[in-house]
């Protein structure tokens, strides 16, 4: 303990408290695994869900794809959480955040697609464009939180992709949505590899 | 030596570990016990010691958790703490300027 | 913890060290205020503006006014609110020094969903992708969302329950559409927007007199 401070010591006491500041907040990044995950295993779902209506064959086990691809997702998830739980020593305002993101856009886009496949309010075509307004506004808002231009450009090109799709709807819209999610999980990873 | 007052000083955070413990928590959300000791290279019982400090004083809160039958102590950083931490830093910057 | 630059003979990168840090102190310590201090001013304002353009289309509606001049009516009271509401925060955001990392996030959620209700109100119909009577569950949804993202935001639980309110009215409007969808979702804008904006209002001016 000292009993008082000079203009010297007043000043490393800063240093020591910045150092520490950054070091604690460079650790806490969050892993984004579960996004990651769910990419990797929506993309070839939807990969193949084009392909099977491009070459028009196995159509009648759409359904069953999506229940596999969803199950899968689910399966995983619980499984990186359960692991996060026991590795993940810091929990941050961000993340916190970061996780209500994910299942408000989740949230509205399965009603979407409810509002579609159950309730035919509009044809199956349509529900990509729907869904890349609320994954732009989505990815707008983790750029922010992360601070990755990357991500914050590439929400333009989600309300883009939507405009298009919207006037000119085709199955290739899928193709968008893959390519668009393969982006989103190298995108952040490259940005971060070049700013370090 | 400067004439600055050290009863203005607040004496629960100045002290070496107590401030980086305090700069740890207001940099994240909730920290366990074993990423400020990473992060501050204490030992157990010396950090311990200075947690508990700052938590009778109500400068952290302290949570604990049972995670695959492992005891975890996480801690987090209060309205008084953060308050009391903003004018530590207002004190160093005063006497900087000086 | 040792300074690299604190023994600089010239004196001047010491002082330019320190200030720095001290910039990257305030700025870490100015980030982690998650409080942000809403006075829910934007609930009550939107929620007063749609409510009155909803009366107003619905009387439209029944008085058989072409969905022309509906969709007119929406384009020019959205675009004209937004405007005034730029207006008045460019007015308010003097009078704040600090600009907590919260409150910048909260604008953002609310500016990017703006985006995505203007592009589901306008883009979405004149497409053709739905029909207009679907606007309403569609807007609910996205409104779901941003109450959940801003109940974590804000940290006020209600609010993120709120969402479950939205997502259940939009689901009802979507399976029962039809033109008494513009009187639910009045209803809902009243409850699930006005209303939580005057308790905001009541809780930021009960902390300014404990203040």
């Amino acid at each position: 303990m000292q009993p008082n401070l000079n203009k010297q010591q007043a000043e490393l006491e800063l240093s020591l408290i910045r150092k520490v500041m950054e070091d604690s907040r460079k650790a806490v990044y969050e892993t984004g695994k579960q996004g990651t995950f769910w990419t990797l295993v929506m993309a070839p779902a939807i990969l193949l869900n084009y392909f099977m209506i491009i070459f028009n064959t196995g159509i009648e086990y759409t359904g069953l794809l999506w229940l596999a691809a969803v199950l899968t997702g689910t399966a995983g998830s619980v499984v990186i959480a359960r692991k996060e739980k026991k590795t993940i020593r810091v929990k941050t305002f961000s993340g916190k955040i970061l996780t209500s993101i994910g299942i408000a856009a989740g949230g509205t886009n399965v009603i979407f697609a409810a509002a579609s496949g159950f309730f035919g309010v509009f044809k199956p075509v349509y529900i990509v464009p729907i869904d890349s307004v609320v994954l732009g506004m989505a990815f707008y808002l983790v750029g922010v939180i992360q601070q990755l231009k990357s991500l914050k450009l590439f929400a333009f090109v989600w309300w883009a992709g939507a405009v298009f799709f919207f006037f000119f709807p085709s199955m290739h819209c899928l193709l968008f949505l893959a390519i668009m999610l393969v982006f989103m999980v190298f995108l952040p990873k490259i940005e971060r590899i070049k700013s370090a | 030596m400067t004439d600055f007052n050290y009863h203005e000083i607040d004496d629960v955070i100045h002290s070496r570990i107590r401030t980086a413990i305090m700069a740890v928590l207001i940099s994240v959300d909730e920290a366990e016990f074993t990423f400020i000791r990473e992060k501050i290279n204490a030992t157990d019982g010396n950090l311990s010691v200075h947690l508990k400090k700052l938590e009778d004083n109500s400068y952290i809160s302290v949570k604990k958790e049972f995670v695959d039958r492992k005891p975890i102590t996480r801690y987090k950083i209060t309205e008084i703490g953060r308050k009391a931490f903003e004018d530590y830093i207002k004190k160093l910057e005063s006497i900087i300027k000086r | 913890m040792h300074n690299e630059n604190i023994t600089d003979p010239s004196g001047i990168s010491k002082i330019s060290q320190t200030e720095n840090e001290l910039l990257i102190i305030k700025k870490i310590v100015q980030d982690s205020r998650n409080a942000v201090a809403d006075k829910g001013w934007h609930y009550i304002y939107w929620g007063v503006i749609v409510t009155i353009a909803l009366l107003i289309n619905y009387w439209m509606v029944i008085s058989n006014i072409s969905m022309n001049y509906q969709g007119m009516l929406w384009f020019i009271s959205m675009i004209s609110a937004s405007l005034i509401e730029m207006i008045i925060v460019k007015r308010t955001e003097k009078d704040i020094k600090e600009k907590t990392f919260s409150g910048r996030l909260l604008s953002t959620l609310w500016g990017t969903s703006g985006v995505c209700m203007f592009m589901f109100g306008f883009i979405g119909t004149l497409s053709g992708a739905y029909n207009p009577i679907y606007i309403f569950p569609v807007l609910s949804a996205v409104l779901g969302a941003v109450y959940y993202i801003s109940g974590t935001i804000q940290q006020i639980s209600w609010l993120k329950y709120i969402t479950f309110g939205w997502w259940t009215g939009s689901l009802l409007m979507f399976i029962f559409p039809g033109v008494n969808s513009i009187i639910i979702f009045a209803a809902m804008i009243v409850f699930f927007q006005i209303i939580p904006g005057l308790i905001l209002h009541r809780k930021w001016k009960a902390s300014i007199l404990n203040y």
